[in-house]
């Protein structure tokens, strides 16, 4: 056996990064609201993997299973933003965050992805799992920790919200 | 004083702190009873505990209802040399759960101690990892 | 008007990242796989419970007795910490740790043996967990120099808190020779 298969068996997250780092940071970016925060989830997401690994937790690694690690990583990034949005009530910060950090691979479907930005953090998080993510309404309510009864109900808030905001930014052609 | 501990229940203390300290190199912490001890390798503190044996820990529930061994519940020790210590260990007489599992990271075993109690061994796979000698 | 949420609609495209911020994460990740024995780990205790639901498990942990996530991979999979301790929760009869051995035993949640978490002021602790609908398996005991008491988990697993008393000593360990 040559070097090659022992180096991937040992550091089996880095034989795997040139593929999975775009799909995994490309899950993250227009989820996330900004550069830098998906930068941020994205290390965090495979010094994880690293670390689990080493624990013998991973079965079988591979770019889905990132993709998943990925998500519940945002879950956790938007519950403590919506702490902090209860405590501060700064939406309006938010606001000044996302404007100042575009995504220019999304431009074409900036307008919409301008307006989820411009959502509160629950709400923003309900329609990511729901329809980026397209998962059923039972999951994001896992996700959210809240009641299947409570995410519909923030579901239809959230897209009331959405469409609202998407005509004021001009969205409506 | 670290803030967490594990504790196993076992049938025999002296026997327990023998098969830990002289099998997985645990250190010997505190034994201030016959049937309370508490052992240590690197962060992990390991109480070992005989049901009923006096207020604290292993005594019995307010239903009379005494705590046993086993379960599958477990702490997971790394080790360098897995076939090595599990060929000490069988030599010994000591039983396990399964076979070595390779798997993404390392290999692993599942052994029990004297009265049952799972330990999880794993072999990290290492970047200087002498893989040819390991293949057969 | 076309609606915003079509636009949301889209498949995951992969983004490459800036390439400074791509290759130091790879020195990161590289730094941690190869760094051998425990580097990677950064906590050296380790314990596997079983759990039946992975996500309102992590809850518990997380909420309720303050570890925190390090990583979730649903339905099979988490790691949490908390002080020196990681926990790793396994859904049994999941790949990994909660397979099936060769007898065909199943791994189960349960059981006696139990992780010991040491508190400030026990009853506090307890007050504020019963009132958050903790199950507790026993009130407040007394062992020698320390108070301690026991409750579960959603899955039926023990915990043990613990608030040491003024005698606790803990003799340190040997050094490693």
């Amino acid at each position: 056996m040559g070097t090659q298969p022992q180096s991937s068996e040992a550091e089996p997250v880095a034989a795997l990064y040139r593929q999975a780092l775009p799909q995994v940071f490309g899950y993250l970016l227009p989820r996330c609201g900004s550069t830098a925060v998906a930068e941020d989830l994205t290390a965090e997401t495979f010094m994880a993997a690293v670390a689990a690994v080493k624990a013998g937790g991973v079965p079988d690694l591979t770019v889905a299973w990132l993709v998943g690690v990925a998500r519940h990583k945002l879950a956790d990034h938007w519950r403590r933003v919506a702490r902090e949005e209860q405590r501060l009530a700064a939406v309006a910060d938010l606001t000044a965050a996302a404007a100042t950090d575009p995504w220019p691979e999304l431009l074409d479907a900036g307008a919409a992805y301008a307006a989820l930005a411009r959502l509160s953090a629950p709400q923003r998080a309900a329609l990511t799992l729901r329809y980026l993510d397209g998962l059923p309404v039972a999951e994001v309510a896992g996700y959210l920790g809240r009641s299947e009864r409570a995410t519909e109900t923030l579901l239809v808030r959230a897209r009331a919200a959405l469409r609202a905001i998407y005509q004021e930014e001009g969205g409506d052609d | 004083m670290s803030t967490v501990s594990v504790r196993y229940f076992v049938d025999d203390v002296d026997a327990a702190i023998r098969f830990y300290c002289q099998n997985l190199s645990f250190r010997e912490v505190m034994h201030p009873a016959p049937t309370f001890a508490m052992l240590s390798l690197g962060d992990l503190r390991l109480v070992l505990s005989a049901p009923g044996g006096g207020p604290g820990g292993g005594q019995a529930m307010p239903d009379g209802t005494l705590p046993s061994p086993g379960g599958w519940n477990r702490f997971m020790i790394e080790v360098t040399d897995l076939d090595g210590l599990v060929s000490t260990l069988r030599r010994q007489g000591t039983r396990f759960r399964n076979d070595i599992v390779s798997g993404v990271g390392g290999r692993q075993i599942l052994l029990e101690d004297p009265s049952g109690n799972p330990v999880e061994l794993f072999e990290p796979v290492l970047p200087e990892a002498r893989l040819s000698e390991r293949e057969s | 008007m076309t609606d915003p949420l079509d636009a949301l609609r889209l498949p995951v495209i992969p983004v490459e990242p800036r390439r400074e911020f791509a290759e130091h994460l790879l020195q990161k990740i590289e730094g941690r796989e190869r760094g051998g024995p425990g580097a990677a780990t950064g906590h050296g205790a380790t314990v596997r419970y079983f759990v039946t639901d992975l996500n309102g498990s992590v809850a518990f942990y997380r909420d309720l007795l303050g570890f925190h996530s390090e990583l979730i991979a649903a339905p099979a999979f988490a790691m949490l910490y908390r002080g020196d301790l990681r926990l790793l929760l396994s859904v049994p009869g999941s790949a990994g740790g909660g397979s099936a051995l060769p007898d065909g035993s199943v791994p189960a949640p349960g059981g006696w043996n139990r992780i010991a978490v040491r508190v400030d002021d026990l009853d506090a602790t307890v007050a504020a967990l019963r009132s958050r609908g903790v199950r507790f398996r026993t009130g407040i005991t007394s062992g020698v120099a320390v108070r301690q008491a026991l409750l579960h988990d959603p899955s039926g697993n023990l915990i043990e808190l613990f608030e040491p008393g003024a005698g606790y000593r803990e003799r340190a360990p040997a050094p490693a020779g």
